[in-house]
């Protein structure tokens, strides 16, 4: 369950990630004017990290 | 339950999403941005140059920026496509008479679009005040009901001030300003130059004899020009001698005559567009007055003539400034009754004209750049000026008998210990910049809006800043006309 949880994490942070960064850069300020898409940066990687000790514990 | 947080883990990104999407329609096409003291802000990049903007500080009454030079950059980086933007500016004033907001229209130009956000005297002026649609006419005692009623039946031109606003031109030019011998300048002008002629409907044409003197590296082309009510009504264009190197050698004296026919009556506006390598040796015109605007820069006579004379200027400046490259312009200015030593070549020497009206200039040895407040003439018969008194930061009312002055200017609202007060700017009207630049603040696709503050670094004074609040407009759009857009596009 933790492993899906993580997995769905890493992967939902990465795509947003990739997305608002795609239109902060298309169109300037348009996302940052709202939040910081490095947010989902952050959350790739405590997903990752998570997604990696699920596994390793396994 | 896993289900369901992997549905939130989802679902908050796609909410984000959509509510970046809803931002980018802007459908009530509205989108205000406030900036205060200290932010950092995706649109607003702060004030530059940072040599004129003291840190960030609070005494109680919110942050603030001190501007104690002038001028001060906002570079605003717009939320998108708008039409307009209104800009509303919490501000003080300390021992500054003068504060006013630009838009940058074109930087390599110098052209600002100016709009005033406070002014000392008209703030503190305990005259008759008429508000007249979007002017305000004050009067020393009340004479007019409006500003029609003024303009209908005008007092001197001279009793008048006006402050982001211009008359308009008379439709008849006074005899005075027509008649009499033709003006003649024999005073050897050097580089741009522009001066003022009134027609009563008779054609222009003057005669120029010049020199150049190939004094800098660089081809010396010559472009004139003469507006009638800002139109073209005739221009010349003299491509360069041929001698593009630093030759210093004085070449042939050269002429040009430039003929402006089917005037109205009304002003007739000439520009003599060369660099500084060029010299007006005399300016012959057909009609009667020839005033300079603002600034002439008196040549030397090197390979003009053998002997040294003396330059005699007629003004209505309140201000001069006097500055020279060499040492052979050191010398004893007379204004009026007073003398200025112009002792040390480029040192600016200043001078406040201590009487109203025209004042004699003398200038015994020439070589010399005259930057004037008021019109420059180099003979009393030549001189006129059409215009009334231009209120700036410097204006003395009592001094020039002014009794009236036209404004076009929203007095400031007090919010808390801050004045506020704003203009609004065509969005496409501004420049937009190209590249990041530190000392501006610029970015790519940013505007520049501009604080003035003149002559605020000279009196030891200062202008804080706490707040800057932009509202950017366009028609609100419906979801049915995106709906016509996308189908359109399809």
């Amino acid at each position: 369950m933790v492993s899906t949880l993580a997995k769905t994490l890493t992967r939902t942070a990465l795509l947003s990630w990739i997305v608002f960064t795609t239109i902060e850069l298309a169109v300037p300020t348009l996302v940052t004017r709202s939040f910081s898409p490095h947010w989902f940066l952050a959350a790739f990687l405590i997903g990752a990290i998570w997604w990696h000790l699920a596994l390793t514990k396994r | 339950m896993t289900r369901l947080l992997r549905l939130i883990i989802v679902l908050i990104p796609l909410a984000l999403l959509v509510w970046v999407g809803w931002s980018y329609l802007d459908l009530d096409g509205e989108t205000t941005i406030v900036w205060e003291a200290g932010d950092v802000s995706p649109f607003v990049h702060g004030l530059r140059p940072t040599g004129r903007v003291e840190p960030v500080r609070d005494d109680g009454n919110g942050a603030f920026h001190r501007l104690s030079g002038d001028p001060v950059y906002l570079s605003v980086t717009p939320p998108g496509n708008y039409e307009t933007v209104d800009v509303d500016v919490w501000f003080n004033a300390h021992e500054q008479p003068m504060v006013e907001l630009g838009a940058t229209v074109n930087a390599e130009a110098g052209q600002i679009d100016l709009r005033p956000l406070w002014h000392k005297t008209l703030d503190t002026l305990n005259w008759n005040v008429i508000a007249d649609e979007s002017l305000v006419l004050y009067q020393r005692r009340r004479v007019y009901n409006s500003v029609d009623d003024l303009l209908r039946d005008p007092p001197p031109l001279s009793s008048i001030a006006t402050y982001h606003t211009n008359l308009p031109e008379p439709d008849a030019m006074p005899r005075a300003w027509t008649s009499g011998a033709p003006a003649t300048s024999d005073v050897s002008l050097r580089g741009n130059h522009e001066f003022l002629a009134a027609t009563d409907g008779r054609r222009l044409t003057f005669d120029v004899m010049y020199m150049d003197m190939n004094r800098n590296v660089g081809a010396d082309p010559i472009a004139v020009r003469v507006y009638q009510g800002g139109e073209l009504v005739a221009s010349l264009d003299v491509p360069d001698d041929g001698v593009s190197e630093a030759t210093n050698a004085s070449l042939e004296r050269e002429t040009f005559h430039v003929e402006a026919t089917g005037l109205m009556p009304g002003l007739v506006k000439v520009e003599l567009q060369a660099n500084n390598d060029i010299y007006w040796r005399t300016i012959n015109s057909t009609l009667p007055k020839m005033t300079f605007t603002r600034n002439v820069f008196v040549g030397d006579e090197v390979g003009y003539v053998d002997e040294l004379r003396p330059v005699t200027l007629w003004t209505d400046a309140q201000h001069l400034t006097f500055f020279t490259r060499h040492a052979e312009g050191v010398q004893r200015i007379t204004v009026g009754d007073q003398t200025v030593d112009v002792a040390i070549p480029h040192e600016h020497y200043d001078v406040e004209n201590d009487r109203a009206g025209i004042t004699k200039v003398t200038i015994p040895k020439g070589d010399l750049l005259v930057v004037t407040d008021g019109r420059v003439a180099f003979s009393p018969e030549a001189f006129f000026n059409p215009f009334p008194v231009q209120l700036d930061d410097r204006t003395d009312l009592d001094k020039l008998q002014v009794d009236y002055v036209i404004a076009e200017m929203d007095a400031p609202r007090r919010s808390g210990a801050w004045m506020v007060n704003g203009a609004q700017f065509w969005m496409p009207g501004l420049e937009v910049e190209s590249s990041r630049d530190e000392a501006t603040g610029s970015q790519e696709g940013s505007r520049r809006f501009v604080l003035s503050l003149p002559r605020v670094h000279e009196r030891d004074a200062y202008v804080d800043i706490h707040k800057v609040e932009l509202t950017f407009k366009r028609p609100p759009r419906s979801l049915a006309d995106i709906w016509q857009r996308i189908r359109r596009g399809i």
